[in-house]
């Protein structure tokens, strides 16, 4: 063998030492990559199946919430109705334009006037004409009686009208309710889609899904710090008249609404 | 306040019917309704409306997109608005007032309050004409 060939050898000999001692360093490192995968494979088969039974979950939770807002709204009509006929008997019972007010002068003045009488028929206990006023004025004091239990029925009917007024502002928070409500199952929604492409994702190349773009209210129970809120509004409503609120009609505001 | 002819505008039937009895609590009986800002348009482009009462978050136009057609228009852009709604942020207020409604209440309320409220914008209206 001549010294050329034998250098060739010795060169193929070292070229074939350097990819052994890459094999050497790179068996572990592809020991610990199978098993990476043997591990992550049970992981990603966990995933699947919690994604697979969140998903079947989540539509049912949905349509139970949008259950008991169609339940909330039809009990809510249901009082309305009520409260709308009561409204009507109410009204059908009461005088229009009834104002009660002097009732301690009238009192007064009924108790002067009888007494003025009394006082004059026993003073000229044998004028007819005297005596017909006792007798007509006693009429008119039991018609003054009368009149006193109606003005009372009255009172009574316009307290009946008042808290027929509070049941139907206690009602709105149905609503309220309903859109807090509408907005989680809409945020439900919009997780099961992202959990639906993970899912389809899973066997691939795992990719973070973006999360459907959903317009965003605030969850504060809108029954929270109602006062508040509404001080904040006059307040705002009074510097727009006043001029000192910087408005740009028409301009989006860019503020965080949570 | 004289009677006017109110335009009562909100997706939920509910509400609406709260709204009425308010109005008719306050004197005001005299409604027409609509249950979203399209409809609402349709009804003004048919009756004289005196007075706009509108929600905020309503399906095929909420009632801020309703109050700046309102507001394009020639012949209605000095209508008064006033908006009853849930939504009760600082940002909400503004951005409703820079699209012009006339006043804004926060659900829920009373009679007692929607008719101070309105008493407001007709009082303002008046004094904006002289």
């Amino acid at each position: 063998m001549k010294l050329q060939e034998i250098d060739g050898v010795l060169d193929k000999m070292s070229e074939l030492r350097v990819y052994l001692d890459f094999g050497t360093r790179a068996l572990p490192l592809l020991s610990e990559v199978g098993t990476f995968v043997q591990e992550i494979g049970p992981v990603i088969e966990g995933i699947k199946s919690l994604v697979d039974v969140t998903s079947q979950k989540l539509p049912k939770a949905s349509e139970q919430l949008g259950r008991v807002n169609q339940f909330s709204e039809s009990a809510s009509t249901e009082i309305l109705n009520t409260v709308d006929k009561m409204i009507v008997t109410i009204e059908s019972i009461q005088t229009p334009g009834f104002n009660h007010v002097g009732g301690d002068i009238l009192e007064q003045t009924e108790q002067r006037v009888s007494t003025a009488v009394d006082l004059l028929a026993r003073k000229h206990p044998e004028d007819e004409d005297i005596v017909e006023l006792l007798n007509a004025w006693d009429l008119h004091a039991q018609s003054l009686k009368a009149l006193n239990r109606v003005n009372e029925a009255q009172v009574k009917l316009q307290s009946l009208r008042d808290d027929c007024n509070t049941i139907m502002t206690s009602l709105q928070v149905q609503d309220i309710t309903g859109q807090q409500i509408a907005t989680v199952i809409g945020l439900m929604q919009a997780i099961d889609d992202v959990l639906r492409k993970l899912l389809a994702q899973a066997s691939e190349a795992f990719q973070p899904a973006q999360p459907a773009q959903e317009e965003r209210q605030s969850f504060l129970p809108e029954s929270v710090g109602v006062d508040e809120r509404k001080k904040m509004v006059d307040s705002l409503l009074q510097k727009a008249r006043s001029g000192d609120l910087q408005l740009q009609p028409g301009a989006p505001v860019q503020q965080d609404r949570d | 306040m004289s009677s006017m002819k109110i335009l009562v505008v909100d997706d939920s039937i509910t509400i609406r019917r709260i709204i009425i009895n308010a109005l008719k609590t306050i004197g005001q009986p005299d409604v027409v309704e609509a249950g979203n800002g399209k409809d609402a348009l349709a009804k003004i482009a048919g009756n004289t409306v005196d007075f706009v009462i509108t929600d905020w978050n309503m399906p095929e136009m909420n009632g801020l997109e309703f109050t700046k057609a309102v507001r394009s228009d020639a012949s209605t852009a000095e209508l008064p608005i006033l908006m009853i709604t849930t939504r009760g942020t600082e940002a909400d207020v503004i951005e409703a007032l820079q699209a012009r409604v006339n006043s804004y209440i926060v659900k829920p309320f009373t009679p007692q309050e929607l008719k101070e409220k309105m008493d407001e914008v007709v009082k303002s209206a008046k004094l904006t004409v002289a």
